[in-house]
């Protein structure tokens, strides 16, 4: 794939969300739906890549890049994420005072809302290829529920779940 | 986190911004597409020393992160070529869907005040719907989500 191609559906992604996790469904449908070059479980590993450590929301688009193209693929993830931050610089001198405006505030906050349905949507056939399992199914509620409703860091859900792998797969050997 | 960290540093204990500055820079984060804390940090940094502060600024707060993703992909990759890998790995991404289900409700969780609970309730309803059923591009939901919070108002404040 072309990087400059990479670079435009990425940014494209980027550019019609107001939260990294939002780009999720765009992500799908270019990457997985529509071009096929990534599957579901690749996606879904590069968002617990993104996950696992420090940084923006939306860092998992590097590796979507990586995945996709190898390092240069990451370097145009990682350009990708960072270019529609700079647009803040001439809303500062336009917007200024104005940025206030309740229309405006209720149309970010309406597509917000509307974004949250697509997460779930764009789950939905990633969850289809995650859990296979009855313990898989569990290990994704705790998670979603120590995520939700406690400040614990996504990484140490992250690693217990690993753990817990390590241990299934100890036992089973 | 970052930005409560930066309030701290940049506004109280140097008092190189002021607390509207600040304020701004926030609430243009929220409304720059894109991930918000970038944004934040880009406005601030510019604030302070126009566009060589801003690129430093989103340099640092996003570089050193992207080099652990990277090298946790390519972990990722090369432990799901064995079967215990694989194990572990069936584990990690089940958390991560866990996580996606709390991404989506931490995005909508703040609009369910009284005033604007139905709203946002109806618009997640019909962009999962638009989605899971009918496929209609998710940019096109948003576009369209966004036109009706335009119309349908709930006396919104930052």
């Amino acid at each position: 794939m072309k990087l400059v191609l990479l670079y435009v559906l990425l940014l494209k992604a980027m550019a019609t969300t107001f939260s990294g996790t939002a780009t999720l469904p765009v992500v799908r449908q270019d990457f997985v739906v529509r071009r096929g070059l990534l599957t579901d479980r690749d996606l879904n590993m590069a968002f617990t890549a993104g996950r696992s450590g420090p940084g923006p929301n939306g860092i998992y688009l590097v590796s979507v890049g990586y995945l996709v193209a190898g390092l240069p693929g990451a370097c145009v993830g990682w350009l990708a994420m960072i270019t529609p931050a700079f647009l803040s610089i001439p809303l500062v001198r336009l917007v200024g005072s104005r940025v206030d405006n309740p229309r405006l505030l209720a149309a970010i906050r309406a597509s917000t809302a509307a974004s949250a349905g697509l997460v779930l949507a764009a789950n939905v056939p990633m969850a289809r290829d995650a859990l296979t399992s009855g313990v898989l199914v569990a290990i994704a509620v705790v998670s979603f529920g120590v995520f939700s409703f406690t400040r614990l860091d996504s990484v140490w859900v992250i690693l217990v779940a690993a753990l817990l792998g390590l241990l299934g797969a100890t036992l089973i050997h | 986190m970052i930005t409560a960290t930066l309030q701290r540093e940049l506004v109280h204990v140097r008092g190189w911004l002021t607390m509207d500055q600040y304020g701004l820079a926030q609430s243009l984060a929220k409304i720059t597409p894109g991930t918000g804390s970038l944004a934040f940090c880009a406005a601030t940094a510019w604030m302070l020393r126009r566009w060589t502060g801003a690129v430093v600024a989103v340099l640092v707060a996003s570089l050193p992160p992207a080099v652990f993703v990277v090298l946790l992909t390519w972990g990722f990759t090369a432990v799901s070529a064995n079967r215990p890998g694989r194990l572990v790995l069936a584990t990690v991404l089940a958390s991560a869907v866990g996580m996606m289900w709390a991404g989506a409700w931490l995005l909508i969780r703040p609009q369910l005040g009284a005033r604007t609970w139905l709203r946002t309730v109806v618009l997640a309803a019909a962009g999962f719907l638009a989605l899971a059923l009918w496929s209609i591009s998710p940019i096109q939901i948003l576009i369209g989500a966004a036109l009706v919070g335009a119309v349908w108002s709930s006396g919104e404040t930052a």
